[in-house]
């Protein structure tokens, strides 16, 4: 197993488009790195430069101490699933996952017990001899991986190997890649679109944007601690609710007004938001569905035009307008109320987000 | 039945009219005119003049004539066979990359399947001139190729697969495109090298194009006739003696056309159980 | 793997790394990029000799013959010359071949596209008894080597006296089995509903056929005109048997009255092939890519 480190990574395409800026990350041995972002955002080429399939403009790779830029990639000892799987279609399974081992001259006996192991592993023991036409996506899905989980190499590289899966095998999948994780003391650095995946499997998040990291944290910081707009709209499900509001003085307080709704800002915001003269500017006011609740104090209190609800029997989803920005609403199962009635909700005024108008920097950034 | 159902109901087949008149005057008819004639003896206008049943075939099976020209024709398609596919294969591998120029290179190795025979032929015979021809030149050699029994068949042959290696080109170009790229990607990133990527993905990714043509390919030379005209007129002896041509001289120049047909009924008869061996043992042996 | 930068080179100064990192990047880029240029010689010294036959004969026909009769290196003519041409086009009625077959080839070329795409839509769009049967039928000639039924094929068009006529080279060559499987294969391709809601609204067949199947095929037709007009343009044993005068002979056995050894009519001779090829291989090079792209999109895999 293996660290790897990124310095000042780039990647510029020969007609100058730049897809990957200035990339600078240490991943530890035994991570399980997730790289996330919107389709287009360079997260795919960033594990495409690691695999050495892509060449990386400037910057440098180190995989355990060694610079790694312009090694070949059978010279890397890394192991890759790919979200088309990439099976040799006319290879039965079995020598599918033999065949990075039967190429790195592993005796048969070793290769034997290994592919043994893993398909056990992954449940496939009893599909060995099919060729891969003859599967479903879930067990194509399960062979790449074991073809991967066979080796040793020194990191796993994972370019959205669930996007194909449909929702149930999804989140089996999920908990299962968890158990490998744990169980092969890996590192892995995985590519998905879907931010549930990310914040289930990974130790660390790196969130792209445009070939640019935008944060690298930990899961739960990246949800409580987002530090910019994006990454706080793109992290959670549904997404946080974003509103323009003005920042006043009211007397002692320091309010956040919007139409006819004013909250009032707790201690720390208040502080940091007259320490840093956003007084009498807008900001861009982010609450998560999730931070507000039928009761509390009247100062908390914002109304909403609910036009729909969802009723996903443990929660509802209301979706609503407030001055003509959209608003979702996550309460609990009793509360009453139907589209085009106007529902008044309590927001959780220590869990708000503020950011900045034009930077969208996360102004409580801590 | 009124008209206007006979119209519906005879429309399907009126689209057939155009070719399958064409079918059944040339090649149907013919067909079965020919399996009737090999068990006639023939006179001078190919009529059939009186019933011998088989005996032209014993006649044949009897001839060691007869054999000579099965056995050249087997060595000729097996050169030809195993020598433009190598080509094409050779050529398409080499252009399976993206590099500056291969358009024009492609096109080159594709070019001869646009050239005829007869033509291909001429220009072969001034190249293998014993005295001015650039073969024996550029090899320092003082052989005449055409007229050696030694060598005419080879020479014959290997024309043979240089015009036929074009279309294998094609085929072969088309078959390594249709491999998926992300396999050698993933190929690579395991750790196999450019020679173990070859031998474990391209080789058995062709093989299903490798059948089709290699198919093709026997028929194909089972055919040639107008290199042989041209180049050695079967000669010398009886060493280019393929059976074609040797159909084609019994016919119109010893005007044996019960024989000839005779010929070309084991001709139809070993052309089919080859194509029918091939297709059981694909079911077989070709991977996916 | 040659140069290994470790981590100890970290700690080393920035340019000395910067220096290292950029000789390493060179001696990799100079391997990849001499890679390239191998596979580009390797590919000119294939075509070379792939091409080599034509080359030659190109070079050959302007040559004057007194330059081909050595024993000597001569590859490039030292006084290139049209003489050969013109003495070719002057023995041999070469302009009287190249219309025939050009005639001969065209009728071909549309007859076969006409009848086989007929063909083929019946049996992709309509239903009839038989259907099933007379595919199979068609599909089963394919395996009948035209060697295996030209005896009687001559005999029939003896008998009508045809012989030495366009019909005789034309009529027997108006209809491919190999053409009706390549455009069935096409029309497959294409939902039924395409043909359906076509005469829902009130369309013919042959209006179908027309407006709607012909313009969607165009690369199969494409490919189709280009192989059987070089099919046809080659043609020689067929036209060898069949054209007895001037009046009625094809290229390719036109060109056979150049052909004998002696001293003059070899570059003559090879004047004549070269202006014989020209035609085919234009009509090649101009339709590869749609020959390609008909050819094998879903027609022929394996």
């Amino acid at each position: 197993m293996a660290s790897l480190s990124f310095v000042n990574v780039c990647k510029t395409y020969k007609n100058g488009l730049t897809v990957v800026k200035d990339f600078n990350l240490d991943i530890k041995d035994r991570e399980f790195l997730i790289l996330v972002g919107p389709s287009g955002c360079g997260k795919s080429m960033t594990l495409r430069m690691i695999a050495g399939l892509e060449d990386i403009t400037s910057g440098e790779l180190w995989i355990d101490g060694q610079l790694m830029n312009m090694t070949s990639p059978q010279s890397r000892d890394l192991s890759m699933v790919f979200q088309s799987y990439a099976l040799y279609p006319h290879l039965t399974v079995y020598q599918n996952m033999a065949f990075g081992l039967k190429v790195h001259k592993v005796p048969k006996d070793e290769i034997e017990k290994r592919v043994g192991r893993a398909a056990e592993i992954l449940h496939i023991s009893h599909l060995l001899d099919r060729k891969p036409s003859a599967l479903s996506g879930g067990q194509k899905q399960r062979v790449a991986i074991g073809s991967v989980i066979v080796r040793q190499p020194k990191a796993y590289l994972m370019d959205e190997p669930l996007s194909n899966l449909d929702a149930k095998l999804r989140s089996q999948m999920r908990v299962e890649l968890a158990k490998i994780h744990r169980e092969l003391g890996a590192t892995i650095i995985y590519v998905t679109h879907d931010q549930v995946e990310a914040m289930t499997l990974g130790t660390r998040i790196v969130v792209m944007n445009s070939g640019v990291i935008q944060q690298a944290a930990s899961p739960n910081d990246i949800y409580e601690n987002p530090v910019n707009k994006f990454v706080a709209g793109f992290i959670g499900s549904p997404s946080m609710n974003f509103f323009p509001v003005w920042v006043a003085r009211r007397g002692e307080k320091i309010c956040l007004e919007f139409g006819k709704n004013k909250l009032i800002a707790n201690e720390i915001c208040s502080k940091r938001l007259v320490e840093d003269g956003y007084v009498g500017r807008r900001v861009y006011l982010g609450i998560r569905p999730e931070d507000f609740h039928e009761e509390g104090p009247e100062e908390q209190k914002i109304l909403f035009d609910v036009e729909m609800k969802e009723v996903l029997g443990a929660e509802i989803l209301f979706h609503g307008r407030i001055n003509r920005e959209e608003i979702c609403v996550r309460l609990s199962p009793n509360v009453k109320a139907e589209p085009g009635e106007r529902l008044p909700v309590y927001v959780d005024m220590d869990r708000i987000k503020l950011f900045d108008m034009d930077t969208e920097q996360n102004i409580i950034y801590v | 039945m009124n008209i206007k159902t006979f119209v519906k109901k005879a429309g399907p087949y009126v689209y057939m009219v155009p070719a399958m008149a064409v079918f059944a005057v040339f090649l149907f008819f013919p067909f079965f005119k020919t399996i009737y004639l090999s068990l006639y003896k023939t006179n001078k206008m190919g009529q059939a003049k009186l019933y011998v049943g088989l005996l032209n075939y014993a006649d044949l099976l009897n001839s060691p004539s007869f054999f000579n020209s099965l056995l050249v024709t087997a060595i000729f398609v097996v050169i030809v066979v195993s020598v433009s596919m190598l080509l094409g294969l050779i050529a398409a591998v080499l252009c399976s990359k993206t590099f500056p120029g291969i358009r024009i290179f492609s096109t080159a190795y594709a070019l001869p399947m646009a050239i005829a025979s007869s033509s291909a032929a001429m220009i072969f015979k001034i190249m293998l001139h014993p005295s001015i021809g650039i073969v024996n030149k550029i090899l320092g050699f003082h052989i005449n190729w055409i007229s050696d029994p030694k060598y005419a068949l080879a020479c014959v042959a290997l024309l043979t697969a240089w015009l036929n290696s074009g279309i294998n080109f094609l085929y072969f170009s088309a078959g390594l495109s249709n491999i998926d790229e992300t396999i050698y990607e993933r190929a690579s990133v395991d750790g196999a090298n450019s020679i173990q990527r070859f031998f474990f993905l391209t080789l058995p990714g062709l093989s299903p194009i490798m059948f089709y043509t290699l198919v093709v390919n026997i028929i194909q030379a089972f055919q040639s006739f107008g290199q042989v005209k041209v180049l050695t007129q079967g000669g010398p002896g009886e060493s280019t003696n393929l059976i074609v041509y040797s159909i084609y001289r019994d016919a119109f120049f010893n005007y044996r056309f019960g024989s000839a047909a005779a010929q070309s009924v084991l001709l139809f008869l070993i052309i089919m159980i080859l194509t029918l061996c091939m297709f059981r043992l694909e079911k077989k042996g070709v991977s996916y | 793997m040659d140069s290994v930068i470790t981590t100890a080179a970290k700690e080393i100064n920035r340019d000395e790394l910067e220096k290292l990192k950029r000789s390493a990047t060179q001696k990799a880029l100079f391997r990849r990029r001499a890679g390239k240029f191998a596979l580009v010689i390797v590919n000119l010294a294939m075509s070379i000799f792939v091409l080599l036959p034509l080359l030659y004969a190109v070079s050959i026909a302007f040559m004057p013959s007194s330059e081909l009769f050595t024993t000597e290196m001569n590859l490039i003519p030292g006084n290139p010359t049209l003489e050969n041409f013109r003495q070719a086009m002057v023995k041999i009625p070469l302009n009287r071949f190249i219309v025939n077959s050009f005639f001969v080839a065209g009728c071909i070329t549309f007859g076969q596209i006409l009848s086989c795409s007929l063909a083929a839509f019946s049996f992709s769009f309509l239903d009839f008894k038989g259907k099933n049967l007379l595919f199979m039928v068609v599909m089963a000639t394919m395996m009948i080597p035209g060697e295996a039924t030209i005896i009687s094929n001559y005999l029939t068009v003896s008998g009508l006296h045809w012989l030495d006529s366009y019909n005789v080279l034309i009529i027997p060559y108006l209809t491919s089995a190999m053409g009706i499987f390549l455009f069935r294969q096409f029309y497959k391709s294409f939902p039924i509903s395409l043909y359906e809601s076509a005469r829902i609204d009130g369309c013919s067949n042959l209006r179908f056929i027309y407006s709607i199947l012909i313009p969607l095929t165009k690369s199969a037709i494409g490919a189709m005109a280009v192989y059987t007009f070089i099919n046809a343009w080659n043609m020689y044993m067929w036209p060898l048997l069949v054209t007895g005068s001037d009046r009625m002979r094809t290229v390719q056995i036109g060109i056979g009255m150049l052909d004998s050894v002696d001293s003059q009519s070899i570059s003559m001779m090879i004047a004549g092939v070269v202006m014989i090829i020209i035609p085919s291989i234009s009509v090649f090079i101009a339709g590869q890519r749609q020959l390609i792209r008909g050819m094998f999109s879903g027609a022929v895999k394996g």
